[in-house]
């Protein structure tokens, strides 16, 4: 078990400094080495954006469902007095 | 109660304003930032292994600016931005910051010990067994038991790589390699790019 956590933790060092190495490259190394894959850096590129923007309309939505619950509507009221 | 009220006035209005922020953040963001996010956001998620119970470097990126927009709210939840850095550089370290937390739960609740059952037969199993992996499908094979040997696997006919591979596994840090392995800036970067691209399993045919 002992020698199982320490090879987990060598293979995640592993990934966690490939992680760490993509912030250190420049814009054309980022970009070229995606060209050098089967992905269009443009494409893909839009595609992260977009997925982000999702993110923040599910974020949007969450909170809009929150305010809007019976609940937070009487402790709104309530604290309004 | 007048100055409660403009003082949830003046916070709400601030909160708008970083929401605005970071909406003009995302529109802003480069090719290369958002390219950076996408690499970085999977090989931190790679590195969860099961403990990522099927989520995507995409769902971790999108949990780090949900708990940024959380942070807005100054409740003590989420994280905060903190304008002294980049918009990149924050996501970057929330994603590091999230994945560390995924992977603490993981190991506290579903410790192996802890989870094993036993059929009426008495032969043990493991819940692990049926936990999903975050891995495609033609990566599975990396989360094997012989991950590590198979890893250095693919590179035994690149020296350099080799070296560099076995440097990070062991937690030496780059100066170290390089002064180590006698490889130059240029070596070095080159090798841990070879690795990157030959782990991401994207590669042209």
């Amino acid at each position: 078990m002992g020698d199982t956590k320490n090879r987990d933790e060598r293979v995640q060092e592993l990934y966690n400094r490939l992680a760490d190495s993509v912030l250190e490259l420049s814009d054309e190394a980022v970009i070229a080495e995606v060209s050098e894959t089967d992905s269009d850096p443009q494409e893909e590129a839009e595609l992260v954006r977009i997925a982000l923007k999702e993110a923040c309309k599910q974020f949007d939505l969450a909170e809009r469902r929150r305010t809007t619950e019976p609940c937070s509507i009487r402790k709104r009221e309530a604290s309004n007095g | 109660m007048a100055g409660a009220q403009l003082l949830i006035d003046i916070c709400n209005f601030q909160r708008q304003l970083e929401r605005i922020k970071i909406d003009r953040e995302i529109e802003e963001l480069t090719k290369a930032d958002l390219l950076r996010l996408r690499g970085s956001a999977d090989f931190r998620v790679r590195c969860l292994g099961r403990a990522a119970c099927g989520m995507t470097g995409s769902d971790l990126l999108g949990e780090a600016l949900r708990s940024t927009l959380e942070g807005t709210r100054r409740n003590g939840e989420g994280r905060r931005w903190n304008k002294d850095v980049d918009f990149v550089t924050h996501l970057m370290g929330a994603m590091r910051s999230i994945a560390s937390s995924w992977r603490r739960r993981f190991d506290v609740v579903f410790l192996e010990s802890e989870v094993l059952v036993c059929d009426i037969e008495g032969r043990k199993a493991s819940p692990f067994e049926n936990v999903p992996s975050n891995e495609p499908t033609a990566d599975q094979w990396l989360i094997q038991m012989e991950e590590e040997k198979r890893i250095t696997g693919l590179f035994a006919n690149d020296p350099a790589a080799i070296l560099v591979l076995r440097g990070i596994l062991d937690g030496t840090k780059k100066g170290e390699i390089m002064q180590k392995y006698g490889l130059i800036e240029k070596q070095y970067r080159a090798a841990v790019k070879r690795i990157r691209l030959k782990l991401f399993g994207r590669k042209k045919a």
